[in-house]
C-alpha cells in the first residue's frame, strides 16, 4: 500500500545515516560493500540503492563524520579497472554515532511505551 | 569499447556505456559531483561483476537511468540539483550583438572588396585608393576591439553563481578571462584622457570619428571585463566567508 510504503521510507530515511556510520565504525568499506553489508545485517529489509547511499556518504564526509580515500594509491586505474573510494569513520563520526544511538534508543523506548498503552 | 570518466578509462560493453551516459546526462549536479558519482557507479558495476552478476542483471537491479538519476537528484536536493540560470545567456546575446556591430561593417567591406576584385576596377578607384575604400579607417582593428567584449562576456557566462549563488569554487575561468579582458582598460583610459586634453571630443564626419568610436567600444568591453572580474572576486570572497561562518556554527 502506498501509505505503508511512505511510512517505511520516512522511517528508513531518518535512521540511514546512523546505520551507515555504524557499519563504517565496524569496518571501512566502499559503497557497494556497504550496500551488501546493510542488506545482510538487516535480513534483506534494508536494500539501499546507490542513489540513496552515495548522497548520504557525501553529506557525512562534508560534515567530517567520515573520510574517504581511493583504494589505488594515486586515484588512477588502468583500462578495465576502476578506483573505488573507501570510506572510514572519523573520531567526530564515532562521537556522532554514539549520540545518535542514544537518541534512537530513547526514541524507540518512548514509541514502544506509547504503542503498548492499554487506552490505545 | 572504452569509456572515460574523469581521469579513468573503463572497458565496457556498448549497452553499459549507453546506460551510464544516460544516467550522467540526467544528473543535475556540477561537473565535479557528476564525475564522482559516475566513478562510484562504475566501481559498483565492477564490484557486482566480480560478485558474478551479469551486466544485464546489474542494470536491472540498479533501475532505469531515469530512476537512478532521480534518486541522486532527489537525495542531493538543493545542493546539486539546481539548473544553471537562463540569465547567463544574456552574455552570449550581448557578445553576438557586439560582434555584429563591431565586426559586421568590416566583414561587409571585406566581402565588397572580394566582389570588386572579381569584377575588376570599381568607379575608377584602383591601387591604394581601392584598398582604402575597401578596408576603411579601421582595417584589421575591429577584432581587437571585440576581444575585450568577448573575454568579458565569456567570463560572465562562466560565473559559477549562475548554478549555485553560494558557490565557493569554480571562479578561476571567469577571473582569468575577465582579467585578460581588463588589461587594455588602463591603456585605453590614458589614451582617451590624452585625446580629450589635446583636442577635446569633437566628432566630425563619420569616417574620421570611427576609430574613436571603436576605441570607446573597446574601452566599454574592458570595463565589462572589469565589472565581471570584481563581481567574481567579491562573490567568491563573500561565499567563502559565509561558508566558513556556517562551518563554525556547526
Amino acid at each position: 500500500m502506498p501509505g505503508e510504503e511512505r511510512f517505511a521510507r520516512q522511517l528508513k530515511k531518518g535512521v540511514l545515516e546512523m546505520l551507515v556510520l555504524r557499519l563504517l565504525a565496524a569496518q571501512p568499506a566502499h559503497g557497494y560493500a556497504l550496500i551488501v553489508r546493510l542488506r545482510a545485517a538487516s535480513g534483506g529489509q534494508l536494500d539501499l540503492k546507490e542513489g540513496t547511499l552515495y548522497p548520504i556518504l557525501y553529506r557525512l564526509e562534508e560534515e567530517g563524520c567520515i573520510t574517504s580515500t581511493w583504494d589505488s594509491p594515486d586515484g588512477r586505474a588502468g583500462v578495465g579497472k576502476v578506483p573505488r573510494r573507501v570510506y572510514t569513520v572519523t573520531d567526530a563520526g564515532r562521537a556522532a554515532l554514539a549520540q545518535q544511538t542514544e537518541i534512537w534508543r530513547q526514541f524507540a523506548a518512548c514509541v514502544e511505551q506509547v504503542l503498548g498503552r492499554d487506552d490505545g | 569499447m572504452k569509456w572515460k570518466i574523469g581521469r579513468t578509462t573503463l572497458d565496457v560493453l556498448p549497452p553499459v556505456k549507453r546506460y551510464m551516459h544516460a544516467i550522467e546526462r540526467r544528473l543535475h549536479a556540477d561537473r565535479q559531483t557528476r564525475v564522482r558519482i559516475m566513478t562510484e557507479l562504475a566501481g559498483d558495476f565492477q564490484s557486482r561483476r566480480e560478485a558474478g552478476q551479469r551486466d544485464e542483471e546489474i542494470m536491472a537491479e540498479l533501475g532505469t537511468p531515469e530512476e537512478v538519476a532521480a534518486q541522486f537528484n532527489e537525495a542531493l536536493g538543493g545542493e546539486g540539483a539546481r539548473p544553471a540560470s537562463r540569465w547567463r545567456w544574456a552574455f552570449v546575446v550581448l557578445a553576438v550583438l557586439v560582434a555584429a556591430a563591431v565586426l559586421g561593417p568590416d566583414l561587409v567591406t571585406l566581402l565588397a572588396a572580394r566582389q570588386a576584385e572579381s569584377i575588376g576596377i570599381i568607379g575608377g578607384a584602383d591601387g591604394p585608393t581601392a584598398i582604402y575604400v575597401a578596408a576603411g579607417p579601421a582595417a584589421g582593428f575591429s577584432p581587437l576591439v571585440f576581444l575585450p567584449w568577448l573575454l568579458g562576456c565569456a567570463a560572465g557566462f562562466l560565473l559559477p553563481t549562475w548554478r549555485d549563488p553560494n558557490a565557493c569554487q569554480g571562479y578561476a575561468p571567469s577571473l582569468l578571462l575577465s582579467g585578460l579582458g581588463l588589461l587594455p582598460l588602463p591603456v585605453l583610459a590614458l589614451l582617451f584622457a590624452a585625446i580629450s586634453v589635446a583636442d577635446g571630443f569633437h566628432v566630425g564626419d563619420w569616417v574620421s570619428s570611427l576609430p574613436l568610436l571603436l576605441g570607446l567600444s573597446a574601452y566599454c568591453g574592458a570595463l565589462l571585463s572589469g565589472i565581471v572580474f570584481c563581481r567574481a572576486l567579491y562573490t567568491r570572497r563573500r561565499n567563502r566567508k559565509n561558508a566558513g561562518q556556517g562551518a563554525e556554527k556547526k
